[in-house]
């Protein structure tokens, strides 16, 4: 894989990831001690839940233009695999 | 994004003519863009993949299209409505399949024709892997069809006013019968018309109805959501997980996984996949699919929003009372909130966006099986590729009505029965056997082809058979064998083991056969690998 696309790869799934677990989290733990000291009865969830959903639309577009001039060049491959960081 | 819940009651009718009236105005429109599409498709580029020339903007509608199903128009709704965390938590898992989508779009552009035999096939040329992603292709598509035509059915009667099954039956056929049209013979062209016409009117109708929502509201989000706490209390609270799947353990593992199912498999379902092969380019894909995400966070703002009106203003256990399933409550919201002309305009408009929404994505759904069939299995198996593109086009010519048979066979004999969950469980299969594959094929050197194929069948394999015994097939009330119990695995969707089990059984086949690679495995890795970075836009007729 090209070097730019995959170190943006790897920034974006592992930020996905991340949020995604702390949902996933927040979630197996409902109900419990510590979850009710810390969120209560899950607003932070949901606050969770939305800053999720909009960030995947504004990490969408981060990933994009990261990766934009990431392809080899139009019409042949100039570049080869193993000087584009395979 | 069905659940497990399902509660049958009657649901609210519609007597005015007006409904009636979209339906058969939309229907002729339909028809006519299928007649005027039919005559422009020529090739198999064309009938596949709408000549690989359709632009950013209408892709990423085209996409949304596909992604906005007849169960999460429908049930998205009902579900945020009824189980507010819960179903909210499903409605934003629908935008993170985009997540996965946005890494695999350009080397999915870029490798492979047509399908997703076509994208392995690239590393892996043999019969045995085409017939294998053909096999996944079919698992995944017909049980899609059946439950969007069995769900479009009786949405459609309910809302034209109609009871009963023969009604609901009579819309099926009606429908399917419609869907064989513009599938057999608009392609992926006007396919991608028509989905981009549906997801602008599904658009109007939502934002409509939630500026109307609104409006009873004194323009106050605040007190929306306060009054569907308020009109909601009960033993789980209504922000707190749970109350769709229960609060212990299992219930919590199950929401989850359907969580973990819709985000890694509604992005590799096989009409998804065609889809994204329509772009000029791989970037051109990527860009498609980031304008898709803004487009998908849009409608899953709104449903959550028309979720939580229903809620505040009828009460979750009113909306409860119709059914979740093929779920009324959008338009009970439209009556509740708005009468007399405006209001059978905008029951009009909800109607027709329903209905077109069911045509668009089970045609798309049976072009893609049949592309499977006929592409990956008649062509490129049985006759190694010698096959004149004629006689392609007159096979898909035959293979889509007998798919769309089949479907609306099948919806038929399922009408009365409680068939919601395979529409969890051809995701399921997406996520198990379909990614697994994608991601090993693209970006893992030593991938192997039985590592492949493991991947693949085990992954399938897991998902009938868990989903068997499960809680959706027996042993409880909304079960399709409610009688019987034989269910013994707990969660309601597979994808928490099944996903796991994919992956690992395609790396463990890979490693313990990296000694019988091919001879060419590096070289055909590295070709896959530049191939899948060079964008070469096609630069003839432009949709």
């Amino acid at each position: 894989m090209h070097r730019t696309t995959a170190r943006a790869s790897g920034w974006y799934l592992s930020v996905q990831a991340v949020g995604w677990s702390a949902v996933a989290l927040l979630q197996l733990l409902a109900g419990s001690s510590l979850a009710n000291r810390v969120a209560g009865e899950l607003t932070i969830g949901i606050l969770l839940l939305v800053l999720l959903g909009l960030s995947v639309p504004l990490s969408s577009w981060w990933f994009y233009r990261a990766t934009r001039q990431s392809s080899l060049p139009r019409g042949g491959a100039a570049t080869s695999p193993a000087r584009s960081g395979r | 994004m069905s659940t497990g819940a399902t509660i049958h009651t009657a649901a609210p009718s519609v007597t005015d003519a007006a409904p009636l009236m979209a339906f058969f105005l939309v229907v002729a429109a339909t028809l006519l863009l299928c007649l005027l599409f039919g005559a422009d498709s020529e090739g198999i580029d064309d009938l596949y993949a709408a000549g690989r020339s359709v632009r950013p903007w209408r892709n990423a509608l085209a996409m949304t299209g596909d992604t906005i199903t007849i169960s999460l128009l429908l049930s998205c709704t009902g579900l945020v409505s009824v189980a507010g965390y819960d179903g909210t938590a499903l409605a934003v898992s629908t935008i993170g399949a985009y997540v996965v989508l946005q890494v695999l779009a350009r080397p999915l552009r870029n490798t492979g024709r047509f399908t997703i035999g076509d994208t392995l096939a690239a590393r892996f040329d043999t019969r045995s892997v085409r017939t294998a992603a053909a096999v996944i292709c079919v698992v995944v598509c017909v049980p899609l069809c059946v439950v969007q035509l069995t769900a479009a059915g009786g949405a459609s009667a309910a809302m034209l006013g109609l009871s009963g099954t023969a009604p609901a039956q009579l819309c099926t056929v009606f429908i399917g019968g419609m869907m064989v049209c513009a599938a057999a013979l608009t392609g992926m062209r006007g396919n991608t018309l028509l989905q981009v016409v549906k997801t602008l009117m599904v658009f109007v109708c939502l934002v409509a109805l939630v500026i109307l929502l609104l409006r009873s509201t004194g323009w106050s989000p605040v007190r929306l959501l306060s009054d569907a706490i308020d009109r909601n209390a009960g033993p789980v609270g209504y922000f707190a997980p749970g109350r769709l799947y229960g609060t212990d353990l299992t219930g919590r593992l199950n929401l989850l996984s359907v969580q973990v199912t819709v985000v890694l498999g509604s992005a590799v379902v096989p009409h998804m996949i065609m889809r994204v092969k329509t772009a000029e380019h791989g970037g051109a894909a990527r860009r498609s699919i980031m304008l898709a995400t803004g487009m998908v966070t849009v409608f899953a703002l709104l449903a959550v929003a028309l979720g939580l009106g229903a809620a505040a203003r009828s009460g979750a256990q009113a909306v409860g009372q119709f059914d979740l399933q093929s779920s009324t409550a959008i338009l009970s919201l439209v009556q509740d909130l708005v009468a007399g002309p405006a209001g059978d305009l905008l029951t009009a408009l909800v109607v027709s966006a329903v209905f077109l929404t069911s045509l668009t994505v089970v045609a798309a759904l049976a072009l893609s099986a049949g592309a499977a069939l006929v592409h990956d299995i008649y062509v490129s198996g049985l006759h190694r590729g010698r096959v004149l593109p004629s006689t392609e086009i007159k096979a898909m010519r035959w293979a889509t009505p007998v798919i769309g048979a089949i479907a609306v066979l099948l919806s038929l004999l399922a009408q009365n029965w409680h068939i919601q969950f395979l529409a969890q469980f051809a995701v399921s299969v997406s996520a198990s056997a379909v990614l697994p594959s994608l991601v090993y094929a693209l970006f893992w050197k030593g991938c192997t082809k039985t590592g492949l194929l493991w991947a693949m069948y085990t992954g399938l394999a897991c998902c009938v058979v868990l989903q068997m015994f499960g809680p959706m097939v027996s042993g409880r009330p909304g079960a399709l064998f409610p009688s019987v119990d034989f269910a013994w695995f707990p969660l309601a969707t597979t994808g928490l083991v099944t996903i796991p089990v994919g992956f690992a059984a395609g790396w463990i086949a890979s490693v313990r056969t990296a000694r019988s690679r091919e001879p060419d495995h590096t070289a055909r890795y590295a070709a896959i690998a530049a191939r899948s970075l060079l964008d070469r836009p096609r630069e003839d007729r432009v949709l």
